[in-house]
């Protein structure tokens, strides 16, 4: 069957008048739907059959209110009055200051070119690599012909090297996937009496073994009975057999987005943040400049890394070959004081997967928190964070048969991140079909954390493909020195340290234990706001989520930037932390 | 003719009796008390209902920019805003002593405002 | 090696460290702020010390008194310095500390707690919804206005019907908000009816009862809240819901005891006052190491904190003359319609009578307070005109009443 019909049979089983157009591998759709499921349906079959490359969905979606048209305009705009202002002249241009765009830059600065990072927020990684587990995954889940597979595997063992280089905390915990009662719950009626427990405890573990060593995961082990709980004593008391993942590791995505930033910027690379793309200047089948808030950049090279963002830039530069749905993960976060309640990230598997539960475990943090989650939620607006009391409720219940006397009233946070992938599922890097010096690197999903430091890696070699001349840069230094934290510093360091500066002493956030020497020097490192010296400290990370310590926190950012108090930002400019002064009266 | 009436939560026990006063020239009729203090409590918010009045002014050269400040004594209550208002635009250079007079006689009420605390000088 | 020492220069830690210091007890304050004083720094409103001064001081007159006693004793204070470690080895504490000054390591024989509590976040209640700028705690904005003289916006959502919220109502209002709506889910102001007239009444506050926030709004900054009506159980009515446009979001929903400390060394947490557990003269369940103020449990009026303190010290001084204990100790457990109780239970020979603080479950006039015993027997009933749960009661127990019992209870009931 061609992929003209494959498509057709497709478009056929929904009540709608659906146009579509086949270029390169590309499907184009278009019409109207009434439900944003149906708009995340379609797409997902059309983007599942095999040879399709990319699913643009142009559908419009009647429950969803059209916000493009206006979006595009006041780029139109922008576009008009910047397009003469020249910023630089760069080697290449990365868009998107997130996990995958920090790693490329990084990677990137092993060479002798000229490299700008450009982000449209006040900060690095404050997408979707901001508001995930922090999990490296071990590369059992992607599918076996996958380039998620392949970059999956890769990623996770360059990470013990990649952390030690730039100083952030990674732990290869392990994971476990938990084999219950409920696992096989559906099949229940067809394995009657002792095959029910004969599958679930032999049959099943060795089949999700075999699966990870087809993948290239090693080291999987199979538990059962007091095997599992010498290793996870809290894990459900039901569970039957359990398949033990050594690889996977925990780090903290921030902090290692932080980490590749500075690292990056050290070996000569710019990073130029508040600066939001607007258009590309295009000449044949070539970009010469990219447009932003800011001016052009002029370049010979694009890489895509824009997140959720990735088909808007796209489309803008004339390379759309997918759409994103955005998927959203819901997250809670528990208190630092039941640290080791659970070891590893343990997991429960269910057969089949429920569509909308699917993913998720109980994990540690490198911190010594314990984190639930994320869920997955298909939502139609990319910018969505919220977290209903719902959903809350509804992860609650739903990971407590993985710990069941889990103590949830050390609830402390939670938080949502929305996740990039696009129709095919698959991560999408690779050059543009129709524009010539455009790397894609879009689809970037789960998992997209512990593939990172491949995908860097992959995409050199793309650059490369694609004719860039790369010199080493003889004066790369892949070190990078974290801040030093007193709460991890031995009493006679902490001692040699208050008496070169007393700020090593003045512990500002009792919970976390961070002392202004460390916020002084988030704020060297580029901290602006009060968001930002939290993922580069850890201050108000505690249980008080900083009801108490805000406030000199504040205080410190001030006299550093040298602006009054209430001038301080949470994260972005339009989020003052304070706005109002006592009887209009200045202090 | 109805003079005055008004609706109080008597504040001398937790209780909180919710007390409805009504004056008409002489004669107040308090009703919904529970107690004798409660009694005498809605006869003085009738009569005469008096506030402590606690804010801030700005201080130079001492450990925080405000300075928190009060009525010596409670002053009739539709004056607290008057006062609130008379705050504004005052300031004070440490030290400061606990009970030190920062403004005389405010608005009128024959009451000072005075500082609730000892303020140093700190050296910068 | 010193005799005591008080972790906490608020208020109770104040008054426990002069207690002991007048007796000439080798005393030491440890503070992590830079002055002494605690809280009441930004309690600046008056209504302080009714009980013992027999007057309607400020926080900071009422916190001054003590002050100035722990200066004339020459008390040792350690300023701007955190309690990193406590190491419990039997009759010997070392504490570990750490200032700009230094790293201090400080041992001491007896060792006082008083840390305080802290507020409790939106997170804790469940609210939904975005995380943006303008979502503060109460206890954070009445510091920010009175230390500071900065407010947290124009038009402000405060949710909460306590004591704090209404006094930090009343500030906003005075100092200069736009708008500000109160909220709670209660069926009124759950605070002292003082302050429910001279914050919220005498200015005409605008309050809703029944109401919960159930999800924030905004995305950089608060551009406002959902609000729905609660039932009696506090469960959303459906079709409720309304939004209410604001700027700000303050949440004034409960204090929470700071055991994190009192945990590392495993001191018995109580979960119903979610502070350690104490006997008679609030010492933990580990010897030698005392409780009081708000961290135990949260106190309506700081004189009846302080009462915990001066208590304390004398147990301090038992402990420290090794005075012998019970061989079993009586526990005092929250009965009938009672929530909590402090102390859990008595333990040292005395004679002198034990002052008992519990929280009642539900609200009633003419409340018989009674204490019974294992048997169920009424050891000794007392009188209230009128009890409810945000009202802490304080009663006092002859100990010759309860000396011959295992085990009594706190109940409360309806006058029949």
């Amino acid at each position: 069957m061609s992929l003209e019909s494959k498509v057709k049979k497709i478009i056929g089983k929904f009540p709608y008048n659906i146009s579509f157009k086949i270029k390169d591998n590309i499907v184009f759709l278009e019409g109207v739907v009434e439900k944003y499921e149906e708009w995340v349906e379609i797409g997902l079959e059309i983007g599942g059959i095999k040879g399709v490359e990319g699913v643009v969905n142009k559908i419009i979606c009647k429950e969803i209110p059209e916000k493009q048209t206006e979006k595009d305009e006041k780029r139109k705009e922008i576009f008009e009055k910047m397009k003469e202002k020249i910023i630089g002249s760069y080697d290449i241009v990365i868009i998107g200051g997130g996990i995958i765009g920090t790693a490329i830059a990084r990677e990137l600065s092993r060479y002798k070119v000229k490299v700008a990072l450009i982000e449209k927020e006040p900060d690095v990684g404050l997408g979707a690599s901001r508001a995930n587990n922090g999990m490296i995954h071990p590369g059992i889940a992607p599918p076996k012909d996958s380039l998620k597979r392949i970059l999956n595997i890769r990623g996770n063992a360059m990470y013990d090297e990649l952390t030690e280089e730039l100083g952030v905390r990674f732990k290869r915990v392990g994971s476990l996937l938990l084999i219950t009662p409920r696992t096989l719950e559906r099949y229940k009626k067809y394995l009657r009496g002792p095959l029910f427990k004969l599958v679930s405890k032999y049959i099943l573990p060795w089949i999700v073994k075999q699966k990870g060593v087809r993948n290239g995961v090693k080291g999987i082990k199979i538990l059962r009975g007091k095997e599992i709980f010498e290793i996870e004593p809290k894990a459900n008391k039901d569970t039957i057999a359990a398949v033990y993942i050594p690889s996977t590791g925990i780090v903290d995505p921030y902090e290692l987005t932080i980490a590749l930033a500075e690292n990056a910027v050290a070996n000569g690379v710019e990073i130029h943040l508040n600066t939001e793309v607007v258009g590309f200047i295009k000449s044949n089948l070539s970009i010469e400049g990219v447009v932003t808030t800011k001016g052009v950049y002029l370049c010979k090279y694009v890489i895509n890394t824009a997140g959720v963002y990735a088909d808007e830039i796209a489309e803008m530069a004339g390379a759309r070959e997918y759409t994103i749905h955005p998927r959203k993960g819901v997250i809670l976060l528990f208190s630092k004081d039941i640290e080791g309640w659970i070891r590893h990230c343990t997991a429960e598997l269910r057969f089949p997967q429920p569509k909308t539960t699917k993913g998720g475990n109980i994990n540690p943090t490198i911190h010594g928190n314990i984190i639930w989650g994320p869920t997955a939620v298909e939502i139609p607006d990319k910018s969505d964070t919220s977290v209903k009391k719902e959903e809350i409720d509804f992860v609650l219940k739903k990971f407590s048969t993985i710990a069941p006397n889990f103590p949830k009233n050390k609830l402390i946070r939670y938080f949502a991140g929305v996740r990039a992938p696009t129709f095919t599922e698959d991560f999408i890097i690779r050059p543009a079909k129709w524009v010539k010096n455009f790397l894609h690197v879009a689809g970037i999903q789960s998992p997209g954390l512990a593939s990172a430091p491949a995908i860097a890696e992959y995409v050199i070699n793309l650059l490369r493909k694609m004719e860039l001349k790369l010199d080493p840069n003889p004066n790369f230094n892949p070190r990078r020195e974290p801040i030093p934290s007193v709460a991890e510093m031995s009493l006679e360091e902490l001692e040699r340290k208050i008496k070169e500066d007393p700020r090593w002493g003045r512990i500002v956030c009792p919970c976390e234990m961070v002392s202004e020497a460390e916020i002084v020097e988030a704020i060297r490192r580029g901290a602006r706001s009060i968001d930002a010296i939290k993922r580069r400290t850890r201050a108000m990370m505690g249980f008080c989520q900083g009801s108490y310590c805000i406030l000199k926190i504040a205080k410190i950012l001030a006299r550093e930037l040298k602006i009054p108090l209430n001038e301080v930002v949470k994260e972005w400019k339009e989020s003052k932390l304070f706005d109002g002064i006592v009887r209009g009266e200045s202090s | 003719m109805l003079e005055k009436a008004l609706e109080v939560i008597c504040i001398r026990c937790p209780k909180g009796c919710r007390i409805k006063i009504e004056k008409k020239g002489e004669n107040i009729k308090i009703e919904g008390y529970e107690c004798p203090l409660g009694k005498t409590y809605a006869e003085e918010e009738i009569t005469n209902p008096k506030r402590v009045v606690t804010s801030t002014v700005r201080i130079l050269g001492a450990i925080h920019p405000r300075l928190p400040v009060r009525t010596l004594y409670p002053i009739p209550k539709y004056k607290v805003k008057d006062v609130i208002n008379a705050l504004r635009g005052i300031v004070i250079e440490a030290p400061v002593r606990k009970g030190q007079i920062i403004i005389d006689n405010v608005c009128g009420t024959g009451v000072p405002i005075i500082a609730e605390r000892d303020m140093e000088r700190v050296k910068e | 090696m010193k005799d005591v020492i008080v972790i906490g220069g608020g208020p109770s830690g104040l008054a426990a460290a002069s207690s002991l210091a007048e007796k000439g007890y080798n005393v030491a304050i440890i503070e992590r702020k830079e002055e002494l004083g605690g809280i009441l720094d930004q309690c600046i409103h008056d209504g302080f010390g009714t009980k013992i001064f027999r007057k309607a001081l400020s926080g900071p007159e009422f916190v001054d008194h003590y002050i100035d006693k722990i200066n004339k004793l020459g008390v040792d204070v350690y300023l701007e310095s955190f309690v990193k470690t406590i190491d419990v080895e039997g009759d010997l504490k070392k504490v570990i500390c750490i200032s700009p000054k230094d790293v201090n390591k400080l041992e001491t024989r007896a060792l006082i707690f008083a840390v305080g509590c802290r507020e409790k976040t939106p997170f804790e209640i469940k609210v939904g919804g975005t995380r943006p700028a303008g979502v503060y705690t109460a206890g954070m904005v009445q510091r920010l206005i009175n230390i500071y003289g900065i407010l947290p916006g124009k038009n402000v959502l405060l949710v909460g019907g306590g004591d704090v919220g209404m006094i930090v109502a009343r500030h906003l209002y005075l100092e200069g908000v736009e708008s500000i709506l109160v909220v709670y889910p209660e069926d009124f102001f759950v605070g002292l009816p003082r302050n429910v007239q001279q914050c919220i009444l005498d200015f005409n506050i605008p309050y809703r009862p029944r109401t919960i926030v159930k999800e924030i709004v905004g995305k950089k900054r608060v551009e406002g809240a959902m609000l729905t009506k609660v039932d009696k159980n506090w469960n959303p009515i459906p079709g409720t819901e309304e939004f209410y446009k604001c700027d700000s979001i303050i949440f004034s929903v409960g204090l929470v005891p700071y055991t994190g400390k009192l945990e590392e060394i495993n001191a018995k947490i109580d979960p119903k006052t979610r502070g350690p557990e104490v006997n008679e003269f609030f010492e933990t369940s580990v010897p030698g190491i005392f409780a009081v103020g708000n961290l135990v449990q949260i106190f309506d009026y700081v004189d009846d904190a302080v009462e915990s303190a001066l208590i304390s010290a004398e147990g301090v001084e038992k402990y420290l003359a090794k005075v012998p204990k019970r061989t079993t100790p009586i526990k005092i457990n929250p009965g009938n319609n009672v929530l909590s109780v402090i102390p859990q239970r008595i333990e040292w020979e005395d004679n002198k009578d034990i002052i008992s603080f519990f929280r009642p479950a539900i609200t009633i006039k003419n409340a018989i307070l009674e204490l019974t015993n294992e048997k169920n027997e009424v050891l000794k009933t007392f009188r209230r005109p009128f009890v409810r749960p945000s009202t802490l009661e304080r009663i006092k127990i002859s100990r010759k009443v309860v000396l011959s019992s295992k085990e009594v209870f706190l109940n409360v009931r309806e006058s029949s």
